[in-house]
């Protein structure tokens, strides 16, 4: 394995502008691309594949005893229902309102008035042990083999230039691609193995999407979870349990409906069209 | 793929075609096409869809076949075929299970097929999803106890899933356990109490067991998240006719006049449920509205007339272009009954 990557003839270059007459000067021995490339490529990948295998692996004992949050769920659903009624109370009858206002909203035993047991994650994560746990291993899982996989280039392959970029790039992008090698004479479009590594790193998501995707069959209704989760019941709460003790109840449906109605039908009867019954009901009032 | 978004007419459209030509021509884009309407509307066309499911199917089993050694390696298990393959059969499975009532062989090679897939090629031996499909296989061959069992199992397990607990509802109504069932329905809306529709199925076995109070309470909830519905407005009507008294009689008139407004006439059960109300009013409780002295009840009597009376009307009306046959029957029916001095 060659080693002498940069030791010589390393042009004394600055500048973007000079760099393509000087390409021919730094040449890249084709062992490097068998040796140093493709290892850290290949090694990424199958990293990234036990990764996969090993988070279903945990993925599985842990989904089946993941519960959802109940006292969330209800309680998102009861606020979507006490808005609804707040707004549409016209339409209920005096002892059904009250029926309801009592139940969402009586000082000791309404649905507003308790505590939101919908507790944030934080707390989440203190009563329930599992849950830390189980975060733990997800994150282990991640971290481990990238820190791994690092250390592995880190060790062997420090210093390596592995490759170029067919473009002219600004000095900008030595920090990413020249990761590694503190050389400010090298041109920027050299790649070191370092950086080779998180280009990989970062570039590898797509090919695994394609190769092992992700198990799509399961996250509608896990995305809808996560939607109640984010909601702030214990505002939300307050902010309706307000809205419902403030409205004073007024019959939407009184006489004037049936009036209304009559309007209507004799406006049909002597033969007008729906749309002139619809406005002679409206000019009634 | 989900970026397409039909209409209703669309799709129904499309069904017209697809049973007039489509499916005898084995159509196979438009299968799937109508296959994805149906997903994307939630809809519920089991005929049209279990043959769009089934054509849709052969045409792929069809092209596995044909590939090329090569490419079954590549592509073979990709995950998003796999996945697509997965959807198409659940739907094609839950249509047979409507449409094949007596028989259901097919459903049964469709469950194994996806048995096959998601236990072998994705390696799930306890997927959730399965099991409930599973358990309304076992639901339609009249097993359900046993689907029962599959069902309370997965809901030990996730005790919010959903449509597990719509499921169990449903059992208890095939075995026609009233009881059971709206015991179910309870707790399912203690939890899930934003669905309308669940609302509207416990209001109408309460009016079967004649709790007309608590179908009521249930309307209304329906009216509160559909205010514009004239259904729910007539059936709240209904209930309070069906409960009887001066005031609910009064209501009752008020909601069917409120229905009538809302279907702007259309709404023949609630043009027949007025007339009903004021018959009933006149005849039990004429008496009372002027003893009660107030003004206001001697008023509101008068317009439950007028509005009984356009009603009638406009009924002899509608049955004289649409069935003329029936206009004699319709006009014994209707006729405003006079109040007894």
């Amino acid at each position: 394995m060659s080693s002498s990557s940069l030791s010589g003839g390393v042009p004394g270059a600055g500048g973007t502008g000079a760099l393509t007459s000087h390409d021919a000067l730094l040449h890249l021995d084709p062992q490097i691309r068998l040796y140093v490339l493709l290892p850290i490529t290949i090694a990424m990948f199958f990293v990234g594949v036990i990764r996969h295998n090993v988070s279903k692996i945990f993925g599985q004992g842990s989904s089946s005893g993941k519960k959802i949050d109940h006292d969330g769920l209800k309680e998102a659903q009861a606020v979507v229902r006490a808005t609804r009624i707040a707004q549409n109370c016209g339409y209920l009858s005096e002892k059904g309102f009250e029926k309801r206002r009592e139940y969402f909203c009586n000082e000791t035993v309404g649905v507003f008035s308790q505590e939101s047991k919908k507790s944030n994650v934080q707390q989440q994560m203190l009563s329930d042990p599992s849950m830390l746990s189980e975060m733990l291993t997800k994150n282990l899982n991640m971290i481990v083999p990238n820190m791994l996989t690092m250390a592995w280039v880190n060790f062997f392959f420090t210093g390596f230039v592995v490759g170029k970029v067919p473009f002219p790039l600004t000095q900008r992008f030595r920090s990413m691609l020249q990761r590694g090698i503190d050389l400010q004479s090298l041109d920027v479009t050299y790649v070191s193995s370092l950086s080779w590594y998180f280009l990989n790193f970062f570039g590898l998501g797509g090919v695994f999407g394609l190769v092992l995707g992700n198990n799509t069959l399961n996250d509608t209704q896990q995305m809808r979870q996560m939607s109640m989760m984010g909601m702030d019941t214990g505002k939300a709460f307050k902010s309706v349990k307000e809205n419902l003790e403030m409205i004073a109840h007024e019959s939407a449906i009184e006489e004037v409906a049936e009036k209304r109605a009559t309007v209507i039908l004799r406006e049909l009867n002597g033969g007008s069209s729906f749309m002139k019954a619809r406005k002679a009901a409206l000019l009634s009032k | 793929m989900d970026t397409i978004r039909s209409t209703i007419p669309q799709v129904n459209d499309l069904e017209e075609y697809l049973t007039s030509t489509g499916f005898a021509k084995k159509d196979v884009k438009n299968c799937a096409l109508f296959l994805q309407m149906i997903e994307e509307h939630k809809l519920r066309r089991s005929a049209s869809t279990f043959r769009a499911g089934e054509i849709v199917l052969e045409h792929t089993n069809e092209k596995l076949r044909k590939r090329s050694f090569l490419t079954k390696i590549l592509f073979g298990s990709s995950p998003s075929t796999v996945n697509k393959h997965l959807i198409l059969l659940e739907q094609t499975f839950i249509a047979s299970l409507d449409t094949s009532s007596t028989n259901l062989k097919r459903a049964l090679e469709l469950f194994n097929e996806l048995k096959a897939i998601v236990e072998e090629t994705l390696g799930q031996k306890n997927s959730q999803r399965l099991k409930r499909l599973e358990g309304m296989l076992l639901e339609a061959s009249g097993e359900f106890d046993k689907a029962m069992e599959h069902y309370d199992a997965i809901l030990e397990d996730q005790p919010t899933e959903q449509r597990v607990m719509k499921r169990r509802i449903a059992v208890f109504e095939s075995q026609n356990d009233t009881k059971k069932c709206l015991e179910a329905l309870n707790k399912y809306l203690d939890v899930f109490m934003d669905d309308v529709e669940a609302w509207e199925h416990a209001g109408k076995i309460y009016a079967k067991l004649f709790m007309h109070e608590q179908a009521i309470f249930c309307f209304e909830e329906c009216i509160c998240s559909a205010p514009s519905n004239y259904h729910h407005h007539r059936r709240v009507a209904e209930q309070l006719y069906a409960l009887g008294g001066f005031d609910n009689l009064r209501r009752a008139s008020m909601y069917y006049a409120a229905a009538i407004d809302m279907s702007t006439g259309a709404d023949v059960r609630a043009l027949y449920g007025c007339i009903l109300t004021r018959n009933t009013l006149v005849k039990n409780h004429a008496g009372s509205s002027n003893d009660s002295s107030n003004s206001n009840g001697k008023n509101s009597i008068e317009a439950v007339e007028n509005l009984a009376a356009a009603a009638a009307e406009r009924l002899e009306q509608m049955y004289a272009i649409k069935q003329e046959e029936l206009l004699g029957i319709v006009r014994q029916t209707v006729k405003v009954k006079e109040a007894k001095k």
